[in-house]
């Protein structure tokens, strides 16, 4: 099928439909800037692409030579791919308990933020209750002003509740990091959405719960995944409660499997490398599942 | 443009009752799992166990290997957790909250320990070091662990530490790249500045020392200006940082960089700084002499183990110097024991285990280091490698104060802005005053 | 209703996150080296001791242009990018994940990826310089102080920008396409659209991100600790990491607490401030 801008021309030799050709005329020219706009538009991805991949790039790379090859920081390719780097990791990092243990916490941590921040963010767009502000001032305050020893406080109090050393304690600490920032997130999602749904609802005499559960809550798919992404991320790179909880090698999440090989007296820099490269990979297959919510195709259709 | 506002996307409606019933297993899971993770606490009439808490990685592997041993020997459980040099410190400091301290935990540096000493979460071993055991340790080294009446960090006087490792601080040098022969050492620091001036190609200088090591350079130096006593008055802020000695320590500093000696013409800081100037010595070869500890050896054989054909030497006089310059020393890797733990007699018989010269000997094959059992060190093994360090060990620096964590940040940054050309010494001085009053 | 909501989230800060900060305020009135069990009071000590110190405000400074630059630019480049994925119809996925991927590694890792890559010798980045002529251009990009703060703020942009990113994304797949088909209608084209319809439709997520990143940018802390643990010198020490080796370094919580209190203080403000300016501008 040809468009609006194409014109057919008839071969001169023949008189035979000849090829499709870009019309030529005025009309035809805003077709042609925007090619100019697209090579411009793509240009700016592939650099942008290429700016954010090189040192990833670079870490496959590292992760592939010798000691010795990494740190005489001479060659930008390995010469020799040493792919046992990729076994060493494994075993002698334990990766596969850890990341498993990881991959628990994780999901739990994001699961335990998204409920409890699209109900407090919910709560602060659109409900009217005494001490809003207050609360609003709260979380604000909390997520803000770093503390020392906050650390060894919350080890403390887990300490004195018998969570420490104990999965159940970790995954509080992992949603308490996470709640402010995400409820703020939330909040702001559900304060862009047109009221009209909402208040659809509430004229047909459905209560706030149902309304959240039913009309909100669909339609903060892309909130909730970006959340979930982000908030999930923080939990998978998360480190010192981590360190500070668990005794217990069977519990540990991978940010400690990665620490053993990052020593000064016993540098294993190209392990530590494959060792990273391994640890990123559940954390991209979840990317890559979540922003399939962020895509356009879900938003518009329940807006149809 | 208006939405259609009379129907809700549909299939939602069994979400909350599933939300709900999914939280809840989630949960009544979790807590099983956590209950049965953090249940079990020791025995005490079962078999005895110990922890251990370790700081370096650098002896993890011998370690294990010796607590094997022991296991198999006397039927003692030991678990050793490393969580490495950079976690140590947070972990203790959360177990001392938490009141679960390890039963043994390696031994840090005196500034780092002291609030530990403090809190009574270290057994005093002064008598038990006046018996046999302490034929076991050359006695600078006892005299290094050792804390004073009055000492400037506030413990109480005593001995907390016991150690399988004696530290001294040195040059490492490349001879085909410096020309400096083994044989033919540099009789003074200026000879040596020019020495490694004329070794440097194309401008880029030869020499590197990372930022946070400049605190033993500087001491190490001055000594020849400064007794011990002076140097250690100094730290306890009973003499004044803008003396002679000290003044012309730091000129040292100066003086490499207006040689134009010093890789880059800047300190390397930072957390890495001294794995960095290693790798830089041992794998890049980009200098050709570095002032580091002398377990930067061991480092050296891990990274490096087909470069070999380096030297060590202690920091060489200078010209108009009074003294003879000793290297500081430092007791290196060692244990402390919990007195408040649940066996602190088994704990206690497993460190001095340890030390005995036969442990010695693993640690300090295993792990390339100096071991502070008087005849393994008398009988001068030691490769050439160590050999430098080795002698810095005879007069080495054995002072009852360390400098305050202020002021050794100070000298740490004070020492980058010097070489910068930011700062003059006497700012420097000035600056490490003001540290040094602040309580 | 509304606090029934609110009540996991607010029952599990309080429990977990209320009372160590209100521990911490009261330790700012106190002196601890964190291990020992007593927590003798100094009153103002702690303050005063802050307030002359140079060493802290030198941090505010450096933070400050940390703030500002990371804020423009990181939210500039976020925004743009977020456009051009949003616009562009090939490639979508791949592009959405690499520009994130950045934000995916540990700072652990980024700081020795980025501290090998600025390696004045050997490093990728000078030698790139050579090899293209450029060898002038060749720094010490971490140990000259001239550089070293810039180089510092370019990988926490390198690193933080994707969290932007996504959130603009989200947003603006959220704005309806009926919108922008009335405008074409209407007769408007590109800078018109995003004027009249994508910037104040995103405003919301405008204000929210534009918090986070500078609030992301002035709590800075494990990429300067990893690169170059606020030196040469004082030049790119930031204010979290004095906090830090104040506490750890030298055994004085107390006054740690005390420069929290002051710098979180100063930023709760700066937060509010910011809220204040966003809540104007989408009123008029």
């Amino acid at each position: 099928m040809m468009s609006a801008n194409q014109v057919q021309q008839s071969d001169p030799r023949t008189g035979l439909p000849g090829p499709v050709e870009p019309d030529d005329r005025p009309q035809s020219r805003r077709r042609r800037r925007i090619t100019a706009d697209r090579v411009g538009l793509y240009g700016l991805l592939i650099v942008a692409a290429l700016t954010a991949l090189f040192p990833l790039l670079w870490m496959v790379s590292g992760s592939l030579q010798s000691l010795d090859e990494l740190l005489s920081g001479k060659s930008l390719l390995p010469k020799d791919p040493h792919w046992d780097n990729y076994i060493t990791a494994w075993v002698q990092g334990d990766l596969g308990k850890y990341l498993l243990n990881s991959v628990g916490y994780t999901l739990t941590a994001v699961f335990g933020i998204l409920v409890a921040s699209s109900m407090a963010g919910y709560a602060l767009a659109r409900l009217e209750f005494w001490g809003k502000t207050f609360f609003t001032f709260v979380i604000l305050a909390v997520m803000i002003i770093p503390a020392p020893a906050m650390f060894l406080a919350q080890y403390r109090l887990l300490v004195d509740l018998g969570l420490s050393n104990s999965r159940v304690g970790y995954v509080l600490i992992l949603i308490t990091s996470g709640v402010p920032m995400a409820t703020l997130i939330m909040r702001s999602f559900f304060a862009g959405q047109p009221k009209d749904l909402e208040e659809a609802a509430a004229l047909d005499g459905a209560s706030s719960p149902r309304i959240f559960a039913s009309v909100i809550l669909p339609l903060a798919k892309p909130g909730l995944a970006a959340v979930a992404v982000i908030q999930g991320l923080a939990a998978w790179n998360e480190y010192l409660m981590a360190l500070v909880i668990f005794d217990d090698n069977a519990l540990m999440p991978i940010q400690r499997g990665l620490t053993s090989f990052n020593s000064a007296e016993t540098p294993q820099q190209e392990i530590l490398l494959a060792a990273t490269a391994i640890s990123i990979v559940p954390v991209i297959f979840f990317y890559l599942l979540a922003q399939k919510h962020i895509v356009k195709g879900i938003g518009a259709g329940a807006i149809k | 443009m208006r939405r259609d506002s009379t129907q809700y996307p549909r299939p939602i409606r069994r979400r909350p009752a599933g939300l709900a019933v999914g939280a809840l297993t989630l949960a009544a899971s979790l807590l099983v799992q956590g209950c049965s993770a953090g249940g079990g606490s020791s025995d005490y009439s079962g078999p005895v166990e110990l922890t251990f808490l370790n700081q370096s990685r650098g002896q993890e592997a011998a370690l294990n290997q010796l607590a094997e041993q022991y296991t198999k020997e006397k039927g003692i459980k030991i678990t050793v957790d490393s969580p490495g040099p950079t976690d140590y410190l947070p972990k203790l400091q959360a177990k001392a909250q938490s009141k679960a301290m390890p039963d043994i935990y390696s031994s840090f540096n005196a500034t780092e320990m002291a609030p530990f000493y403090k809190a009574g979460w270290a057994m005093d071993l002064s008598s038990e070091l006046q018996g046999d055991w302490g034929k076991n340790f050359a006695p600078a080294v006892i005299k290094m662990s050792t804390f004073a009446e009055g000492n400037n960090l506030g413990v109480p006087a005593g001995i907390y530490t016991a150690h399988w490792e004696t530290q001294t601080y040195g040059l490492l040098v490349d001879p085909a790249a410096t020309g400096i022969d083994p044989k033919a050492l540099p009789k003074t620091s200026a000879e040596l500045i020019s020495k490694l001036a004329a070794g440097s190609k194309d401008g880029h200088g030869t020499f590197s020392v990372a930022a946070s090591l400049t605190p033993q350079l500087i001491q190490g130096y001055a000594s020849n200006w400064l007794t011990d006593e002076e140097i250690s008055a100094t730290f306890d802020g009973k003499a004044s940082w803008k003396s002679d000695g000290w003044r012309k320590a730091f000129q040292l500093l100066v003086d490499m960089k207006k040689a134009g000696v010093i890789a880059n013409g800047a300190l390397p800081g930072g957390q890495n700084d001294n794995p960095t100037v290693e790798t830089s010595f041992f794998s890049k070869h980009e200098v050709a002499a570095v002032f580091d500890a002398s377990p930067g050896v061991s480092v050296g054989l891990r990274t490096a183990p087909d470069y070999n054909s380096y030297f060590s030497l202690g920091l060489p006089p200078a010209a108009d110097g009074k003294l003879a310059p000793r290297s500081p020393g430092l007791p290196g890797k060692g244990a402390v024991v919990n007195p408040k733990g649940k066996h602190p007699k088994e704990a206690l018989a497993f460190v001095k285990w340890l030390t005995e010269p036969a442990q010695q000997k693993v640690f300090a094959e295993v792990g390339r280091i100096m071991p502070t059992n008087p005849e393994l060190l008398a009988k001068g093994d030691l490769p050439p490698q160590l050999a430098g360090f080795g002698a810095g060990v005879k007069d080495m620096q054995v002072l009852p104060n360390t400098p305050t964590s202020n002021v050794n940040t100070a000298i740490i940054r004070d020492s980058q802005s010097l070489v910068l050309g930011e700062l003059t010494v006497d700012q420097v001085l000035d600056d490490l005053q003001a540290a040094q009053d602040r309580k | 209703m509304g606090l029934v909501f609110l009540a996991p989230a607010i029952v599990v800060i309080g429990i977990f996150t209320i009372t160590p900060f209100a521990q911490a305020i009261l330790l700012s009135f106190q002196t601890w080296d964190g291990v020992s069990p007593d927590t003798p009071f100094v009153g103002l000590q702690n303050y005063e001791f802050v307030f002359k110190d140079e060493a802290f405000w030198a941090s505010m400074t450096n933070v400050a242009v940390f703030g500002v630059v990371g804020f423009f630019l990181g939210n500039g480049i976020a925004i743009a990018m977020a456009l051009a994925v949003n616009k562009a119809t090939r490639g979508r996925t791949f592009f959405r994940t690499v520009f994130y991927l950045p934000g995916v590694l540990s700072v652990v890792v980024v700081g020795l990826i980025f501290s090998s890559m600025f390696d004045p010798r050997s490093g990728v980045l000078n030698r790139m310089l050579d090899v293209a002529g450029l060898g002038s251009l060749q720094q010490n990009w971490l140990g000259d102080p001239a550089v070293a703060l810039p180089s510092v703020v370019a990988v926490f942009i390198w690193f933080h920008w994707g969290f932007g990113f996504l959130l603009f994304l989200a947003g603006l797949q959220d704005i309806p396409a009926e919108l922008y088909e009335a405008a074409e209608l209407d007769g408007a084209r590109g800078w018109a659209k995003f004027r009249y319809i994508t910037w104040p439709q995103l405003a919301p997520v405008t204000t929210i991100v534009s918090l986070l990143t500078l609030l992301a940018a002035l709590q800075v802390f494990g990429t300067v600790q990893v690169l170059t643990n606020g030196g040469p010198g004082y030049h790119t020490m930031v204010p979290t990491l004095q906090i830090y080796a104040e506490a750890f370094t030298n055994h004085r919580y107390g006054s740690a607490a005390a420069m929290s209190v002051l710098f979180g203080g100063a930023l709760v403000l700066l937060s509010l401030l910011q809220l204040g300016i966003s809540a104007r501008r989408s009123r008029s």
